[in-house]
């Protein structure tokens, strides 16, 4: 499975979001759910999925689904 | 203890790690078993040492790791690499800390910052990012131990800023427990009272024979009766303890 299908994959488990959902408006206390109680539980849930560790600038910056690629390629994952 | 207790396949990180309770928290994890992450500002090649003497005395792993504590991306970078060659983090003692008296009217700006860069900053800097690590074991949670002082519960003349940043930590930790008791992860305090490290044996006799005087046990405490109070918070013992602020201090008045 290439990588934008598990990281959504990813968001829409932890975020309870409809698999059809347009990745583009997915946003940070936008997206019911994705509060900062649900943003940790994302972070973790991509750091697990994807074997990184975030730094801390990444994990507050993170406030949309094309900004979780750019976190992934910062540390190497592509496809 | 070891027989007590057992750690083995559990990760820890010690922090301040190089002497004194530092020291004595490090050696106790790995007589029990843990993987034991030695921190300190720097010195390496002291860290170095220790790892290999504790290695080879309890046959478990024990890697030195210099970073300092009140910079958050040195931080970040230590569990970083604790999460790709060790692969999980179980136990956090955070244990650096300094301390500088001053009496007020004589505190420095700079006193300030840097003893809550360290004390207070350095905690939070490790309790935010190894949580971060503890989290994904799930159900299996685990323990965070932040090192606190008597003084910082009760104060002390001369300690103005020193007791402030301690008693800071027990606001942290009380905190932190909360947030975290969701995910398993224990936090706690340990409040040590007079112990006898390097920095209490360089006070003027006077002063040192009025605190021995101030304990009810009639003896400074070793760095290992501190060691002992962690493990046990370390360990399944203090399964249903979390918030708490344990003082190890003979019954000493301040």
């Amino acid at each position: 499975m290439k990588t934008r299908e598990r990281l959504k994959n990813i968001f829409v488990q932890v975020l309870e979001l409809s698999p059809e959902i347009e990745l583009s408006k997915i946003a940070y206390r936008e997206t019911r759910f994705w509060d900062s109680v649900g943003h940790m539980r994302l972070v973790a849930a991509i750091e697990t999925e994807f074997g990184i560790f975030m730094e801390t600038e990444q994990i507050l910056d993170l406030s949309n689904f094309e900004y979780a690629v750019e976190v992934l390629k910062s540390h190497g994952v592509t496809d | 203890m070891a027989s007590l207790i057992d750690l083995s396949g559990k990760v820890a990180v010690v922090t301040g790690a190089s002497r004194g309770i530092g020291r004595a928290c490090a050696e106790i994890l790995a007589s029990c078993g843990a993987t034991v992450v030695l921190n300190a500002l720097n010195d390496l090649e002291q860290l170095k040492i220790l790892a290999a003497s504790l290695q080879e005395t309890y046959k478990t792993k024990c890697i030195p790791f210099t970073a300092d504590a009140a910079d958050a991306a040195a931080v970040n970078q230590l569990y970083k690499d604790i999460a790709q060659k060790l692969g999980r983090l179980d136990i956090l003692v955070a244990n650096a800390g300094i301390m500088e008296d001053a009496l007020l009217g004589m505190i420095t700006p700079k006193q300030i910052e840097m003893t809550f860069s360290v004390n207070v900053t350095g905690t939070i800097n490790h309790i935010q990012t190894a949580s971060r690590l503890i989290r994904r074991n799930g159900v299996d949670g685990g323990t965070i131990v932040a090192m606190s002082s008597i003084i910082g519960q009760h104060g002390n003349s001369g300690q103005t800023v020193y007791g402030a940043s301690k008693a800071a930590i027990i606001g942290a930790v009380k905190s932190a427990a909360k947030e975290l008791a969701g995910f398993n992860i224990r936090v706690n305090a340990i409040a040590p009272g007079f112990i006898d490290t390097a920095m209490t044996r360089n006070l003027p006799p006077p002063i040192y024979q009025k605190r021995l005087e101030q304990i009810g046990l009639q003896r400074i405490g070793t760095t290992d009766d501190v060691a002992r109070a962690v493990l046990f918070l370390c360990s399944d013992l203090s399964r249903y303890i979390t918030g708490q602020v344990i003082g190890v201090d003979g019954g000493m008045i301040v």
